[in-house]
């Protein structure tokens, strides 16, 4: 395997699309899963364990772990293996949950 | 004067009573069926709260438990995760207004000086509360605590002072000799006794009923949501006035056709950040299971009393089984017909703010002593004559 | 949302699907919710030849097919809804895409499995994922796990998965034995590892699992003994270390290597530690049943270690002691897809009998047609699989003989 670590693949590929991961810009496929567009890119950790501070990632791939969980457009706690890339969709590592701010 | 005590039950009125016996030097075994904390005094909200309680007696005993508390972690030597942080309730219709401007009013005079705050006060003071919000109570002297560790600490210190401590045994009988109790069977083992102390709260009823004794406690079930981790934002107890409602309701009121579960907002923060939210009221028996509707009518108003809140993930639901009286008032005091038998139980969903009082007192009377305070407004006698 | 139906069914995996699509038959409305936004279930990550038919069996495609069917029925397939609760009187809690309450007349449950957690010290840095996360993301999304992968686990779905990333240009630095651990128990030791590859030899549905299996079988008898003897065998491009064990993951904030150690026959560590630099390693533990739907409608549960542990108590139509709640596929025992559609249309035809629906297939030959597909399965992730269920047919009739079942 060269380059990145998207295979190619025989099947048309969906719609590239962009979309922020801690407000930094990349790109990914329309429709994939949010994690998989973030391997796709490389990124492997996307949140710290919030009492110990650990790096975490994607673990079981199927919504069970809830290892991949992130904030994404505004949300927390959001699956990223089971929640589909869209257009500008923003993902964040950190729970800025804030309950003050309107 | 007793020298042997037999305590069955190991939630915080057991664990509690336990302690002081072993400390005044008593020969004490405390048997729990399960472990320390396995009933209901594992599964409920931190708060100890006086402004919710009714002024009187119960108000009283409140006091007493809450100067208790303040020094009870030097005493036990250990981290209660005790905080005085104060407590509101939250006021949002007219209706409210004026039950709670009367409340307020017969707290003051009682001698707790609580506040009325205006909602924007209020939100000054408590940042996320809804707008429609009228206004809130505030009282400084509210506190909280975490109940497991108030009964462990109340059970290792026990064991410390001396007392024995028998788990996973199971009382299924009361020994009586000569019109007297005498001791217990638990496991097919008897184990005898100057006097007995039942504190086994919900399941009281379960074990009097052996010897012929009935008191009318009856499981009310309270169901409570844990959210996932959130950076701090709650530092007291916070309840809506439909808990106040629902606490203090009569059945088969206006109330109890409009809210049947008795759905209320009672909320706290844990110390690694997870909200408890509570509320509900419920009489299904000794039924355990959490159910959709309640999940959902406690979360809604969750929502409307803190807006953001909609944003938040809940991650679990239990619940829990309080000892509800008639009266509202726990029952502390010996059983008139049998000798050597005494009862601390009934405290509903205030066991863990006067768990502590209840079992000095308990301690004290079962010795014989004096109990300290006057104990006639929680006498067994005025439900059974 | 607040909708009446006469069949919900969760999961819409292989079982779920074709449930849905023989209710549909049925003259039933059906319903059928899943976490995932796409139907499929775990057969979206399979992709094989298979070993009898010669046919190749692709996943992607036959769920596409599966949920075209289903919709052209009239079936609803609700993405994304996750299935918070489940009521005294079968109704589903959703919420998610779709918020609310689904309220059916019968229910199957059909929730699948998970991967069992083999802890390792490292096993959770970012980079260390289950086979079954490695499979999908390798087969369906076309995405690389990492550059380097170690896979830890000697079984058929772990040696499918290295297979699979190998043909896609990952570099398998080697399939090993999972960590000795008291979770791991025999799964780390070379002796059963070698056992178990055994009894999938003949069906073995990739050259990698079959050359593997024919080697543990014995029929190349002197290959498995040097195989156990000097550790590693390699087939197809890929090292298989019978004898030698994942001890633990490093890196710093990422996986940056694995340290090996080599394992005795009878699964003790002997020797040095050796480190390998990887930027992946993939555990494959084993399934187990995801029961936590079936527990909380209240069905009883049972004990059955070869079916893959907890699962809730069936009778011989997928029935439970529920009356109108259904189970089927991996949720009854870990099988492969070929028997959780044989299940699925086993369950959909007793809902559709249970509401009082004619169904083409007879009960006879519904059953039937799981011994089939089971006797035919290119995968057979439990190895006493037919001992399980007939333990279960036996719980099935203590039960009824107790009169637990309520129909």
């Amino acid at each position: 395997m060269s380059g990145g670590y998207r295979f190619p693949s025989d099947e048309p590929l969906a719609r590239q699309v962009r979309f922020t991961f801690n407000e930094r810009e990349l790109v990914g496929l329309e429709g994939e899963p949010i994690a998989a567009a973030l391997l796709a890119n490389g990124v492997r950790t996307i949140r710290h364990d919030d009492s110990t501070g650990e790096p975490r990632g994607v673990y079981c791939g199927i919504g069970h772990c809830f290892e991949c969980r992130a904030q994404v457009d505004g949300v927390n706690g959001v699956r990223t293996c089971l929640t589909p890339l869209r257009e500008g969709t923003r993902v964040a590592s950190v729970a800025q949950w804030d309950v003050a701010k309107k | 004067m007793a020298e042997n005590v037999i305590v069955v039950g190991g939630g915080i009125v057991g664990t509690s009573t336990a302690y002081y016996l072993a400390k005044m030097g008593i020969h004490v075994t405390l048997i729990e069926a399960q472990d320390i904390a396995a009933g209901t005094s594992g599964a409920c909200d931190r708060a100890i709260m006086l402004q919710s309680k009714a002024p009187g007696p119960m108000l009283q005993l409140g006091l007493h438990g809450a100067r208790i508390y303040e020094t009870l972690e030097d005493e036990l030597e250990a981290d209660l995760e005790y905080r005085r942080g104060g407590g509101m309730i939250l006021i949002e219709t007219e209706e409210e207004m004026t039950a709670i401007r009367e409340l307020v009013e017969r707290q003051r005079q009682a001698g707790l000086d609580i506040a009325l705050l205006s909602g924007e006060q209020a939100r000054e003071l408590q940042p996320g509360l809804g707008a429609h919000l009228l206004g809130t109570t505030w009282w400084a002297g509210d506190a909280e605590v975490n109940p497991l560790k108030v009964c462990f600490a109340m059970a290792q210190a026990a064991q410390r002072a001396g007392a024995a401590i028998r788990m996973g045994s199971k009382v299924t009988a009361l020994l009586s000799e000569r019109g007297r109790v005498v001791g217990v069977e638990a496991e097919g083992k008897r184990t005898y006794a100057d006097a007995v102390v039942v504190a086994l709260g919900v399941w009281t009823p379960l074990l009097l009923r052996t010897i012929g004794v009935e008191l009318p406690i009856v499981p009310r079930k309270g169901q409570i949501l844990v959210s996932e981790r959130v950076p701090a934002f709650v530092s007291h107890n916070i309840l809506s006035g439909a808990y106040i409602a629902a606490k203090h309701r009569k059945d088969g009121g206006k109330e109890e056709a409009q809210n049947p579960a008795g759905v209320g907002l009672s909320l706290g923060q844990t110390g690694s950040g997870s909200l408890l939210i509570g509320g509900s009221r419920e009489f299904v028996g000794f039924d355990l299971s959490t159910t959709p509707q309640v999940i959902r009518a406690i979360g809604q108003s969750a929502v409307r009393l803190f807006p953001k809140m909609a944003g938040m993930r809940v991650i679990r639901a239990f619940a829990g089984l309080r000892p509800y009286t008639p009266d509202g008032r726990p029952v502390i005091g010996p059983v008139e017909e049998w000798p050597g038998l005494y009862v601390a139980a009934g405290h509903e969903g205030d066991g863990i703010a006067l768990g502590p009082a209840t079992g000095r007192i308990m301690a004290n009377l079962a010795i014989g002593r004096p109990a300290g305070c006057d104990v006639a407004p929680f006498a067994l006698s005025r439900f059974t004559q | 949302m607040n909708d009446a139906c006469d069949v919900a069914v969760v999961g819409a995996g292989p079982a779920g699907l074709v449930a849905a699509i023989e209710a549909a038959r049925a003259g039933l409305s059906v319903t059928v919710v899943d976490e995932f936004p796409w139907p499929g279930g775990r057969l979206l990550g399979q992709l094989y030849t298979d070993p009898r038919s010669h046919g190749r069996w692709d996943g992607r495609k036959i769920s596409r097919q599966l949920a075209q069917e289903a919709g052209e029925l009239g079936v609803r397939i609700l993405g994304g809804a996750t299935v918070w609760a489940v009521g005294r009187d079968l109704s589903l809690e959703l919420s998610g895409v779709p918020v609310g309450t689904l309220r059916p007349q019968a229910l199957l449950l059909a929730t699948g499995a998970a991967e069992r957690a083999l802890p390792v010290p490292g096993w959770t840095k970012p980079g260390v994922v289950c086979v079954g996360a490695a499979q999908t993301f390798t087969n369906v999304h076309h995405v690389a796990i990492g550059r380097r992968v170690l896979v830890a686990g000697i079984d058929p779905l772990a040696l499918s998965v290295a297979m699979e990333m190998h043909h896609a240009g990952v570099d398998v630095a080697g399939v090993v034995l999972p960590p000795v651990s008291t979770t791991s128990g025999a799964l780390a030791s070379p002796e059963r590892a070698v056992a178990r590859l055994a009894d999938v030899a003949d069906l073995a549905p990739n050259g990698l699992l079959r050359a593997a299996a024919r080697l543990a079988a014995g029929k190349l008898s002197p290959l498995a003994v040097s195989a156990l003897r000097f550790d590693l065998v390699r087939v197809g491009g890929v090292s298989i270390g019978f004898r030698t064990a994942l001890v633990a993951v490093e890196g710093d904030g990422r996986v940056e290597s694995a340290t090996l150690r080599s394992v005795a026959p009878d699964g003790t560590l002997v020797g040095p530690e050796r480190r390998i630099e990887v930027d992946a390693v993939c555990i494959s533990a084993g399934l187990y049943p995801l029961t936590d739907l079936a527990e909380i409608a209240g069905c009883p549960m049972v004990e059955v270690e070869e079916l893959g542990g907890l699962v809730p108590l069936h009778g011989p139509g997928l029935e439970t002691p529920l009356e109108r709640l259904f189970v089927a596929g991996n949720l009854t025992g870990i099988e492969g897809a070929k028997v959780a559609i044989a299940q699925g249309r086993q369950a959909g035809c007793s809902i559709a009998r249970s509401l009082g629906r004619a169904t083409l297939v007879s009960p006879e030959d519904a059953a039937r047609a799981v011994s089939d597909a089971r006797t035919s399965s290119p995968f057979r992730f439990q190895p006493r699989i037919a001992a399980g269920r007939a333990a279960m047919a036996e719980l099935w009739q203590q039960a009824i003989a107790r009169g637990d079942q309520s129909a």
